[in-house]
Order: structure tokens, then C-alpha cells, then sequence
């Protein structure tokens, strides 16, 4: 490990910390943007079937 | 004010401005404050290094907090003036508010094992903010459970009230709770705090703040997107049979 | 509004007799709960006495909520509160009303068990009257706060562990204050009057709560 990244003894704790915080943060992100792609995609299909029925 | 903004296409103009900005916010504020925290704050006399996850649990806690509190205000909005947008606020908040609760409490764990020499110590922030993550939790089975959605909504937004009120009597509880029992904690407040730890955490908190409000945001355009396709499914399959019936009556011999 | 109050208590307790002996539930749970708990602790009965108090008041805590899941429902499908509304009947004396009967059919029982199950783990008999008033001055809360729980869920089947979910949280305050009570020795600590303070303020929001939720199921 190079030595900026070494805390020393507990450096698996702050570690380990960050790591949760990205990894939940960036899931939250993820999972947000890709719900909001779905159902705009979703919408469209729905409106491009009724102005075709039209 | 807020009736004027309660509109859901008022809402989605005025979010194509807010949510870039959160979202940039969020990037340039948390990015920074975390480098800053890991590689250029000094460490901390007392705890050393492992003060830098101070870094990443008080703005989780913070955000936390926060999301409750806007998930108490929306069911308010919601109860009080029965806005579907307020309601749609408080739905999508609840999950959003619960990962953050559990990001509190799992660095505050890990923060304890150096700090404390135990990885869960009953002190009483931490004992309140998992009370807190049970009423998100809670919130959400009730949401969950109710399947009529105006029901569901009202329903919930007395749980989320009625968990608000009690929430600082509980924190109340707990704390005479923890004095009792437990010898004084390492406070915070005893520690030299550097200048430029206190800007970082304070750079870090605004950025967990911008990430909450972009979360939402972008979580509630998507449950108004997915709520007007049901809309429109629903509706084209009334006319259908609508339309049928009409054939039958004009033409009973078809 | 007491002849109103008068009528939803007999009517209740009334149906507790003849329920088939459904409000012993709570009670049964209570004294299976205490039994596992001093199989889990050992047999070492010094150590146990010493917490005694503690899990007797967790096992009431969670004996009190156990039987709540019917409380409001039955009412609310068999279209009996829709007749006491549309006489023109108050909610809160039925809130109010419903919440008493249940701890008199219910929670009395578990009341009346918790000096011997104090006594069984191991406790000092001369805690009983402690015990016995904390549970008195408590008790109001953990029913009313469960009550709560119990008619936001009224329309849903099979809402047990639900109401468990709701109402837990919320319990941690009356459990904390009753348990220092105990431990107290004292009938006049500070913990029995917050625990009286709990109950207090639990009497004025839970039957609004309740009353508010009950109201949106009738809608």
C-alpha cells in the first residue's frame, strides 16, 4: 500500500468506511437514474401506441 | 407559494433548473471534502487518523436527520392540503432518508471499534438514529402494505407525523437512558477542532444535503413519469369496452 | 358521553368473554416469554434476579402489543364502527373507550402475572409492589401507543408484525423509564414520573392519532 493511503493500524476502519459510503451513495445514484430512464421510455412507448391508435 | 409550485408540471419545469445544480453540488462539494478529509486534514491528536471518518458519518447522520424531517414536512403538506406531489416527496424520501440512517450508523460503528474499543456502544446519538432508521423502516411497510393509494398515503402520513413527535421524546429517553448507565463518552466538542476540519465537515454536510434534494428530485420525476403511464394505460383501456358497449347498444343484432 | 364511553367498555368486555379466551394470549406469551428468557440466562439465579425487572418489562412490552392486531379491524369490517359514527357517536370516547377494555381484558391479566414472573427469574419479592406500580403507570402507554399502531393498520389482514414494527420504536421510551422505575426502588423517582409524564402525553396523541386514522379507513 503506498504510504498516502496508509492510516496506519486502523486504516481498514476508514477504509472500510468510505468504501460503504461510496458504494451505497453510488447505488442510490445508480438505481435513481436508471428508474428515471425506465419510466420516461415507459411513458413514450405509452404515448407512441395511443397517437398510433388515434 | 407552495400551492403555486405543488403543480406536477410547474414542478418538472422548475427541476430541469434544481436538479443540475444539486447534482453539481453534490459532485463538487462531497468529491472535495472527502480528499480533503483523507489526504490533507491533519490528524486529529487524540484519535489520529481514524478521525477521518468523522468525515463521512456526521454528514450521513446529518442527511439523515434531514430526510426525516422533510418526510415529516411532506406528510404534512400531504395530510393537510392532500397534494399527490407532497405525497410523492415523502415516498421517495423514506428509502433515500433509510440509506442514509444505515450509512450513519454503520461508520459510526466502525468509527466506535477504534474510538471506543467496541463497535457498538449504546451511547445515545447512535441508539437514536437507529430508532430513526425503525420509523423509515416502518413508513415503508406501511406504504408497502396499504395497497389503495390514497389510503396508503394518508395512512402513512400520520405514521411519519405521529414517529416526528415522538422522535424527540424518544431521543430524550435514550439520552437520560445513557447517563445513567454509561460513563461519560469522548465528546467531540473536547477535541481541539482545526479550522480546516471544521470546513471540510461543513463543505461535506451542504454536499450530503445537495445529494438528498437531487436524489429526490429525480426519484419523484420518475413516479410522475411511471404514475401518468398507469394514467394513460388506464384510461385508453376504459374507452375500450366503452367503445364496444356503444357498438352493441347501436347495432344490437352484431 | 360516559353512557357512551359506559356502552363501548360492556360491549367489549363483554365480547372478551366470550371470545373463547383470546384475550389470554398476551397473558400465555407473557409467561412462555419469561420461561425462555431464564433458559437463555442459565441457571444461575443471582445473576438472573439482577435483571429480572428488565425483561419482565420487556416481556410486557411486548406481550401488550401482541393481541392488538384485532382491536379496531373486526370493527371496521363488521361495519359496527360505521353505525357508531353514523349515530352521530364520538370517535375519541370509541378510541378511548375500545383502548381501556382492551388493557381490563388484556393487559390486567399480564399485570397480575408479572410480581410472580419477577419473583420466578429470581427477583427480591419485596420489588413486587414496584413492579406492579410501574406497570400501572406505564401500561397505559404501551396499549395506547400500540392502539395507535393498531388502527392505522385496521384494514389490513393479518397485521401483527406490522403493528409490531410501528409501535416498537415508539415503546423504547415507556421501556427505558419503566425499567429505571424498577430499579429505582422508589415509587417517587424521576423515572415514574416521566413514565407518568409518557403515559400522559401518549392518553392525548394516541386517541387523536388513532381517531384520524380510523376516520381515513371509513372514507
Amino acid at each position: 500500500m503506498p504510504e498516502l493511503l496508509d492510516f496506519g493500524k486502523n486504516s481498514i476502519f476508514i477504509w472500510t468506511c468510505y468504501g460503504i459510503t461510496i458504494l451505497v451513495l453510488g447505488s442510490l445514484v445508480i438505481t435513481s437514474l436508471r428508474k428515471k430512464k425506465m419510466t420516461k421510455r415507459a411513458l413514450t412507448t405509452v404515448l407512441d401506441e395511443q397517437n398510433k391508435t388515434k | 407559494m407552495l400551492s403555486y409550485f405543488a403543480n406536477p408540471v410547474r414542478f418538472q419545469a422548475l427541476s430541469k433548473w434544481i436538479s443540475p445544480i444539486l447534482g453539481i453540488g453534490a459532485i463538487i462539494l462531497i468529491i472535495p471534502s472527502w480528499i480533503m478529509a483523507l489526504f490533507i486534514v491533519p490528524a486529529d491528536y487524540q484519535q489520529g487518523d481514524t478521525f477521518r471518518i468523522m468525515y463521512v458519518h456526521v454528514p450521513a447522520v446529518f442527511a439523515a436527520s434531514g430526510a426525516y424531517a422533510f418526510l415529516a414536512i411532506a406528510s404534512f403538506f400531504s395530510f393537510v392540503w392532500r397534494h399527490p406531489l407532497a405525497d410523492t416527496a415523502a415516498r421517495v424520501a423514506a428509502p433515500i432518508g433509510a440509506a442514509f440512517t444505515f450509512l450513519g450508523l454503520f461508520t459510526g460503528a466502525l468509527w466506535g471499534k477504534p474510538m471506543w474499543g467496541a463497535y457498538w456502544v449504546w451511547d445515545a446519538r447512535l441508539t437514536s438514529t437507529l430508532v430513526m432508521l425503525f420509523l423509515f423502516l416502518g413508513y415503508m411497510a406501511i406504504r408497502a402494505a396499504i395497497r389503495d393509494e390514497n389510503s396508503s398515503a394518508r395512512i402513512g402520513a400520520i405514521a411519519a407525523m405521529a414517529g416526528a413527535i415522538n422522535l424527540p421524546i424518544v431521543k430524550y429517553s435514550v439520552e437520560w437512558w445513557s447517563s445513567l448507565h454509561q460513563s461519560a463518552s469522548i465528546s467531540l466538542s473536547g477535541s481541539e477542532i482545526d479550522n480546516s476540519m471544521s470546513t471540510t465537515l461543513f463543505v461535506g454536510i451542504i454536499g450530503y444535503f445537495c445529494l438528498f434534494g437531487w436524489l429526490v428530485i429525480n426519484n419523484m420525476l420518475s413516479e410522475l413519469d411511471a404514475r401518468k403511464a398507469r394514467a394513460l394505460v388506464i384510461r385508453s383501456s376504459d374507452q375500450r369496452p366503452s367503445t364496444a358497449s356503444k357498438q352493441m347498444t347501436e347495432n344490437p343484432d352484431a | 358521553m360516559m353512557s357512551q364511553l359506559k356502552l363501548i367498555i360492556f360491549r367489549d368486555l363483554l365480547l372478551a368473554t366470550r371470545s373463547g379466551g383470546n384475550w389470554a394470549q398476551g397473558s400465555i406469551f407473557f409467561i412462555l416469554f419469561i420461561m425462555l428468557a431464564a433458559f437463555a440466562l442459565g441457571p444461575d439465579q443471582a445473576e438472573r434476579g439482577f435483571i429480572a425487572p428488565a425483561l419482565v418489562w420487556l416481556a410486557v412490552t411486548f406481550a401488550s402489543q401482541l393481541s392488538l392486531s384485532q382491536l379496531f379491524s373486526e370493527d371496521l369490517n363488521d361495519g359496527s364502527l360505521e353505525c357508531w359514527i353514523t349515530d352521530n357517536r364520538s370517535l375519541s370516547i370509541y378510541v378511548i373507550g375500545k383502548v381501556f377494555s382492551h388493557w381490563i381484558s388484556n393487559f390486567a391479566p399480564i399485570l397480575l402475572l408479572s410480581p410472580f414472573a419477577a419473583v420466578m427469574l429470581g427477583a427480591d419479592i419485596s420489588s413486587a409492589p414496584i413492579l406492579i406500580v410501574s406497570l400501572l403507570v406505564g401500561g397505559p402507554a404501551m396499549v395506547l401507543i400500540g392502539g395507535m399502531a393498531s388502527a392505522l393498520t385496521a384494514n389490513l389482514r393479518g397485521a401483527g408484525l406490522l403493528i409490531v414494527l410501528i409501535s416498537g420504536p415508539l415503546l423504547a421510551s415507556p421501556l427505558i423509564f419503566g425499567v429505571g422505575a424498577v430499579q429505582a426502588g422508589t415509587i417517587n423517582s424521576v423515572a415514574m414520573k416521566l413514565l407518568g409524564a409518557i403515559s400522559l402525553f401518549s392518553l392525548v396523541l394516541g386517541p387523536l392519532i388513532s381517531r384520524l386514522a380510523l376516520k381515513i379507513h371509513l372514507e
